[in-house]
């Protein structure tokens, strides 16, 4: 076995249908019990190193937890910067995720010889990662921001430079167009007209969707789970899980929530698609639901909302999680909106040391054994060379954090 | 859990930008177009056949600290 842990996903045919879908982890999703014992700030100091992917979402899921423990009330800008960060943390990610997988689901030679070389767009990504540096020490002067009572000032960084430089990248390499122009696509029409002018990865893995009329591939009737303050989106036609924090506690109590997390007894996902909204979004899930096209969608928009909000650099509201507040001493939640979805962190401290500390992440709703992605793949069909390409696209689409293995058999 | 091991550069290719890395006695190649100015002997966060970013030597140690508290370092570790 991985440290990291695996999905190992089994896909049972019968003729050219999925007859099951069996999937199972083995992530070691008690890890974070490596923090009892240990002091508050250390352990928030260890905890992007150990859980580095969305290390930065993790850490303010952290700390969010440990102030609310704490009672500690925290100045509204700093919570801002928070935010932008793991905003920034998840446009990377969804960029990664592009730059890296696109290019081979895109094409089966291309995937076979990726196998043995480099990504195809591995400057991009090292630019990504160089302004993502940069924007980090101008919002936070080399300070801490995940630490226990925070000393950063306000610093505003509207239209600043690493923001430009990404602006720029994701026009010339996803958007072929300004991300703002690309946010005034509000018709199939125009949105079809885009990915079939234009020669980036992005519009041309839409286009392949598009030719092989897999718009609705995996669309299911799993709900979107939905923070506190969301309102349920027009988008979104199904029943929301709308989260609160004292039911949160009371699951916390079921060692099984951090490994195979229900909410009032039923699945529900968390991802880009549950949280982003935009008139074309509305159409596109009125006429494919949940299918890939909305989910490659919502994400190319969420990362072109991200830039104009980071560009902006406004009054961002923070996210209303974060100033959520129970009653009971000595524990605290924090909620973040990963690049994956939801992130919830759940602390109980005594004399500024851990005694308990879970973690639940987005990957254990959607990948839950009767989750969004079992709903998904339960519906392909077609010979078992088709089902992979096509388990293989709705799997990426959902995005594990984690190596997986599909098997059909 | 979303975790990213510790490992350290022992030998590199730059022509391909991989390199090998180990963790104990466990070797494999990774690529390391990812981040920038990676020698020998640096320790670096490997996630699923990629070197994320770079981190100290002490980083490292008290990373791998922790893995081995948690119990997921031992014989069976495999990159």
């Amino acid at each position: 076995m991985s440290i990291e842990g695996c999905l190992d996903i089994q896909l049972v045919m019968n003729g050219s249908q999925i007859n099951r879908v069996e999937i199972q982890s083995s992530r070691p999703v008690h890890a974070s019990r490596v923090f009892h014992g240990k002091r508050i700030n250390e352990s928030l100091t260890t905890l992007p190193l150990l859980f580095n992917i969305c290390g930065v979402a993790q850490a303010c899921a952290g700390v969010r937890a440990c102030e609310q423990a704490l009672g500690l009330e925290v100045p509204l800008h700093m919570e801002q910067v928070r935010d932008k960060l793991v905003n920034m943390e998840t446009l990377r990610e969804h960029l990664w995720r592009i730059f890296l997988d696109w290019p081979a689901l895109l094409d089966k030679q291309l995937l076979d010889e990726q196998s043995l070389k480099q990504p195809l767009q591995t400057q991009e990504m090292s630019e990504i990662i160089k302004y993502q540096q940069d924007h980090r020490k101008l919002l936070t002067a080399g300070s801490n921001p995940f630490l226990l009572e925070p000393d950063i000032p306000v610093i505003r960084t509207a239209n600043c430079q690493p923001i430009r430089k990404l602006n720029q990248l994701l026009e010339k390499s996803i958007f072929a167009m300004s991300p703002a122009k690309w946010l005034e696509i509000d018709s199939l029409e125009k949105l079809q007209y885009w990915f079939e002018s234009s020669e980036t990865i992005a519009a041309r893995f839409l286009k392949k969707i598009h030719q092989n009329q897999w718009q609705s591939l995996g669309c299911n009737n799993i709900t979107g789970l939905l923070p506190l303050e969301t309102k349920s989106l027009e988008t979104k036609s199904l029943e929301a899980g709308n989260l609160n924090i004292d039911t949160l506690y009371t699951q916390f109590k079921n060692e099984n929530f951090v490994k195979q997390p229900l909410w009032h007894n039923k699945c529900y996902e968390t991802s880009s698609l549950t949280r982003v909204d935009s008139p074309l979004l509305q159409l596109l899930h009125r006429q494919w639901g949940n299918g890939l096209m909305s989910r490659l969608v919502a994400r190319l928009t969420e990362m072109a909302q991200i830039v104009m909000t980071l560009l902006d650099d406004g009054e961002n509201p923070v996210s209303a999680m974060s100033q959520e507040r129970c009653d009971i001493q000595g524990s605290g939640i924090g909620v973040v909106s990963a690049a994956r979805g939801l992130l919830i962190h759940h602390v109980c401290v005594e004399q500024k040391q851990i005694k308990k500390y879970q973690i639940v992440a987005p990957t254990e709703w959607n990948f839950h054994p009767q989750g969004v992605v079992t709903q998904s793949l339960a519906g392909l069909q077609g010979d078992s060379e088709q089902i992979n390409i096509q388990a293989e696209l709705l799997i990426n689409a959902i995005d594990p954090c984690v190596g997986y293995k599909v098997h059909i058999v | 859990m979303c975790l990213a091991l510790p490992a350290k550069i022992i030998a590199i290719d730059e022509t391909t930008d991989m390199a090998i890395v180990a963790l104990g006695e466990v070797k494999k190649e990774v690529s390391i177009a990812l981040v920038e100015d990676v020698k020998i002997h640096d320790f670096v966060l490997i996630h699923v056949g990629y070197a994320l970013n770079k981190i100290s030597p002490e980083e490292a140690e008290r990373t791998l600290k922790l893995f081995a508290e948690a119990g997921l370092t031992d014989e069976s570790v495999n990159l």
